[in-house]
């Protein structure tokens, strides 16, 4: 229990800093990409001391003050039903007690909880930042449940370390041995990770008609804290499910990276979606090429 | 013996009111419960015409289980409604009761069909003569009007097909006639199959026959709003379980199963995208409820004994959720008179009770871990999974998603924001006799969420009383299936743990940056100052983005009940045509009746 515990801590701890590293590359990038020199590379790191040491933040009552701890709360659950490594006792967290559909399910308590505290600051604009993020995700996660449905019903288990553990050689890594399901999944990917073009709830110049419009201070300190986590549990989460795995944890940033890269070049060079723009689409490319696979699979069984 | 207990309630209820309306019920509910916990045969006949008919009435493991569930709503919503209801409604209520109990204990077709009709009429009369809307009579013809005439074209196919397989099979005996259904292949048992089926569904509400729940579940009074939903829309779903079960297992019906299966994601669909629609608060419910049940029967045709245990599941705890849920909303109607989203708001800090109890029927009609509703939707969509029905699993992950839409609204339009027409500082808590019954319900669903195992000893025992393999139990706190399990235990005690040490994160930061509350009105509102009178409550529009999105938006649009009401109004045309042959002579039209009769039976006769 204490090893578990430990892991816990340790997770936590890794992919805060791997988040903090990564979105200060992001960061850097795309200064590059419009031509400025950019921040440092612990620039967020900074950021977000700064949010943690303001000397009062504003609030709304209880449950205001309740919405970032059930979001740091469902961030920190979900990540600890990841399996981080395979082969290894280390960094598995609660992983054996849970799986795949539970993890999906998981990822979508914190948003809500906060949603609540938005909710409850009485800002309209908020509210309506969590109704397009709600909508997104009716987007998001209808492909993303047929890619990994495809998966599970693939590899006869929906476990997420023994879909990891199938994947034993680099041709029978997920995203070979299953391309359609990897190609669906990554429009989800970009999606679930806040990237343009789906990037409507989150971005930069919509904040004040997004969920975090009214959290300052300590609060919006966690809020932040806990979203490069959660960029991390994504990234980590189809490192597992699609790019076979990690036995140790510089692989794993390796694969992970390599991913972040992806999303940020995609990010980079796409405009944003409305929000109803980016549902219609997910229902439409993605959702075709995952129907297209379950028939492919069904003729050919 | 439960017919008999329903005679009982019948002859007693015009000396007893509230009180003895309760204690009959809990008599109900305890002789139940002695059920399970010695199951004596109390099979019962009686002999209505020696030699001709035979009512024949014994309660089966599945009979228990629904009868419970309506015996534990009907005993909560007693509870609820202490003192409000006149002594017709009593009556009516305990008649409804009864005709349930026989309903649940029919062994043969004579004593199904009366059961189910007691059960109609009564629940009919109850919400259109002790409507809750403000008008009653003006409201709720519309509604009544469709409720009487869905039911009665489900009571025709039903009876048609019941006296169809009480020719094949010369028998009265339910069992007799299941046994003919699936042991015929083909033509012959698809078609009376179907019927059948269509009257069941529109119990249920599936889709297409759903038009008449949104009405009847507005209109009707607020606690018997709750006990409709929680116990009669199961019926459906028992006489489902007992004629058709045994389909989904017959290996040459894979097609049925599979239209029961997408008619279920589809009715979920629309069901929740109208759901977000609606700007009052039963309204809302109403549709989700639809929702709800249209995943029973889909998980019900998967046939597999994990979509079995996922279909039970889903039942009792939409049973659960929706008692607790209508309480609540009842509650608030009662104190603030209101009804519909922009006109509450605000309201969490003088009711958070029933901001709590919302809270907790929300997260687990959203099937949200760590609460009961998420394992119910484990096991369907685990099965879904190993069944290998993917474009199924697509169809119902698309509402359930979208549900979280409808249950934020729920939550927001009634306690979160701003206050509207209800002066908060007037609002006070719902009253007790709501507060008893939800907090027993929140606390059974919190049971539940942690030990979701607890569920697999009675599903086991109605599983191997069907003839499927029973589950894997390994400890009160998982759940198993082939291909995986998940620990409720495991996921509350995790989430709990998190979210107490980051509280106290926050706690510790809270000393050295204090938290300033600010007034309502003092928020980020673009860079004006919004005043008292500025619209800050987003209650009426949340959600209705949704229909910019084109699948939404092509659902939202249209209506079937205004389809229905067409085709109605044409049939009435049509008909009054018809009223024109009538001569206005009784004797006249009764031999033009007798004579065409008679020309029928000789066309018959000719044919044979």
């Amino acid at each position: 229990m204490l090893f578990t515990i430990f892991n816990s801590l340790l997770a936590v701890l890794l992919t805060y800093s791997m988040g903090m590293l990564y979105y200060g590359f992001y960061r850097i990038g795309n200064a590059r990409i419009h031509r400025r020199v950019g921040p440092p590379l612990w620039q967020n790191v900074i950021d977000n001391i700064k949010l943690f040491a303001k000397r009062e933040a504003p609030g709304h009552g209880i449950m205001f003050h309740l919405g970032p701890v059930i979001m740091t709360a469902g961030t920190i659950t979900s990540m600890l039903f990841v399996p981080f490594l395979k082969d290894s006792a280390w960094l598995q967290g609660f992983s054996s007690y849970g799986n795949l559909i539970l993890l999906i399910y998981l990822m979508v308590v914190g948003p809500l909880g906060n949603a609540l505290a938005v909710g409850v600051s009485g800002v309209p604009f908020g509210v309506m930042g969590v109704t397009r993020g709600l909508t997104r995700l009716i987007g998001l996660e209808v492909p993303f449940f047929l890619s990994v449905a495809l998966l599970m019903s693939g590899s006869g288990t929906i476990s997420i370390s023994e879909i990891m553990m199938a994947q034993d050689s680099f041709s029978n890594w997920n995203m070979m041995a299953h391309p359609a399901a990897f190609i669906v999944s990554l429009f989800s990917f970009v999606g679930m990770m806040g990237a343009s073009p789906f990037d409507v709830v989150g971005a930069p110049v919509e904040v004040y008609s997004g969920p975090q419009a009214e959290f300052g201070g300590k609060y919006l300190g966690f809020l932040a804290a806990q979203r490069v986590m959660f960029s991390m549990v994504k990234l980590i989460l189809w490192v597992d499910l699609f790019l076979g795995g990690a036995t140790n944890v510089f692989i794993l940033m390796a694969k992970s990276f390599a991913l972040f890269f992806f999303y940020f070049i995609v990010g980079a060079a796409f405009p944003r979606f409305k929000t109803e723009q980016a549902v219609d689409f997910m229902l439409k490319l993605p959702l075709i090429i995952g129907i297209g696979a379950v028939l492919v699979r069904f003729w050919s069984l | 013996m439960v017919s008999a207990l329903a005679v009982f309630f019948l002859g007693t209820h015009k000396i007893i009111r509230e009180l003895l309306s309760i204690v009959s019920l809990a008599l109900l509910t305890g002789l139940l419960l002695m059920r399970i916990v010695s199951p004596v045969s109390d099979d019962f006949t009686w002999q209505y015409m020696p030699g001709f008919f035979t009512l024949s009435f014994s309660l089966s493991s599945f009979g228990l289980l629904f009868a419970l569930i309506a015996a534990i709503s009907g005993l909560l919503k007693s509870f609820a409604s202490w003192g409000i209801n006149s002594k017709g409604y009593h009556a009516l209520f305990h008649l409804m009761m009864g005709g349930l109990m026989i309903l649940l204990s029919a062994g043969d077709y004579i004593s199904f069909f009366l059961g189910w009709e007691i059960m109609t009429w009564s629940s009919f009369m109850l919400f259109n003569n002790f409507s809750s809307a403000d008008d009653p009579i003006e409201k709720s013809q519309d509604t009544g009007f469709l409720f009487i005439t869905l039911s009665l074209i489900s009571a025709l196919l039903m009876l048609g097909v019941l006296f169809f397989l009480y020719n094949r099979t010369g028998s009265m005996n339910i069992a007799d006639g299941v046994a003919w259904l699936h042991g015929v292949k083909g033509l012959p048992s698809w078609i009376p199959g179907l019927l059948l089926m269509s009257a069941f569904f529109l119990k249920s509400g599936l889709l297409p026959f759903h038009v008449w729940v949104p009405g009847t579940y507005r209109e009707a009074p607020h606690t018997f709003t709750a006990f409709l939903s929680a116990a009669l829309s199961k019926v459906g779903i028992y006489a489902f379980i007992l004629f058709f079960l045994p389909f989904s297992l017959n290996e040459g019906s894979g097609q049925i199963s599979y239209l029961i299966a997408w008619i279920g994601a589809i009715t979920a669909t629309v069901a929740t995208f109208k759901a977000i629609e609606q700007n009052d608060m039963k309204g809302l419910l109403a549709y989700s409820s639809i929702g709800q049940m249209a995943y029973v029967f889909t998980a019900m045709a998967v046939g597999s004994s994990l979509a079995m245990g996922g279909a039970l599941f889903q039942m009792v705890n939409h049973s659960l959720i929706k008692l607790l849920l209508f309480f609540i909303v009842a509650g608030i109607i009662e104190r603030t008179g209101k009804t519909r989203f922009d006109q509450l708001g605000g309201l969490i800090y003088k009711m958070p009770f029933s901001f709590i109890g919302v809270l907790v029927g929300i997260i687990a009609l959203a099937g949200m871990p760590p609460l009961s509703g998420f394992y119910g939707k484990w096991m369907i969509y685990t099965s879904l999974i190993e069944k290998g029905w993917l474009l199924v699993l697509t169809g119902i992950v698309l509402p359930s998603t979208a549900a979280f839409i409808y249950c934020y609204k729920l939550i927001y339009g009634i306690f979160l924001g701003h206050p509207t027409e209800v002066n908060p500082e007037e609002a006070k808590e719902i009253s007790p006799r709501y507060r008893v019954p939800s907090g027993l319900l929140m606390a059974s669903i919190v049971l539940l969420g942690l030990f979701p195992g607890l569920i697999l000893k009675p599903v086991n025992v109605l599983l191997s009383d069907l003839g499927m393999e029973t589950l894997a139990l390994t400890s009160q706190g998982s759940l198993n299936a082939a291909s995986g399990s998940v620990s409720g235990f495991m996921v509350m005690n995790v989430f709990g743990g998190v979210f107490a040490v980051i509280l106290i994160l926050l706690s510790l930061f809270g000393k050295k940056a204090p938290t300033r509350n600010l007034h309502r009105l003092d928020i980020a509102y673009a860079g004006e100052l919004p005043t008292e009178q500025t619209p800050l409550h987003y209650g009426r529009g949340l959600g209705h983005e949704v229909k910019r999105v084109a699948i939404a938006g092509a659902i939202v649009k249209r209506s079937l009940t205004e389809k229905y009401m067409k085709i109605g109004n044409q049939l009435g045309g049509i008909l009054e045509h018809v009223r024109g042959f009538y001569p206005g002579n009784g004797q006249v039209s009764l031999i033009m009746t007798m004579v065409g009769a008679a020309a029928v039976a000789l066309l018959i006769g000719l044919k044979g």
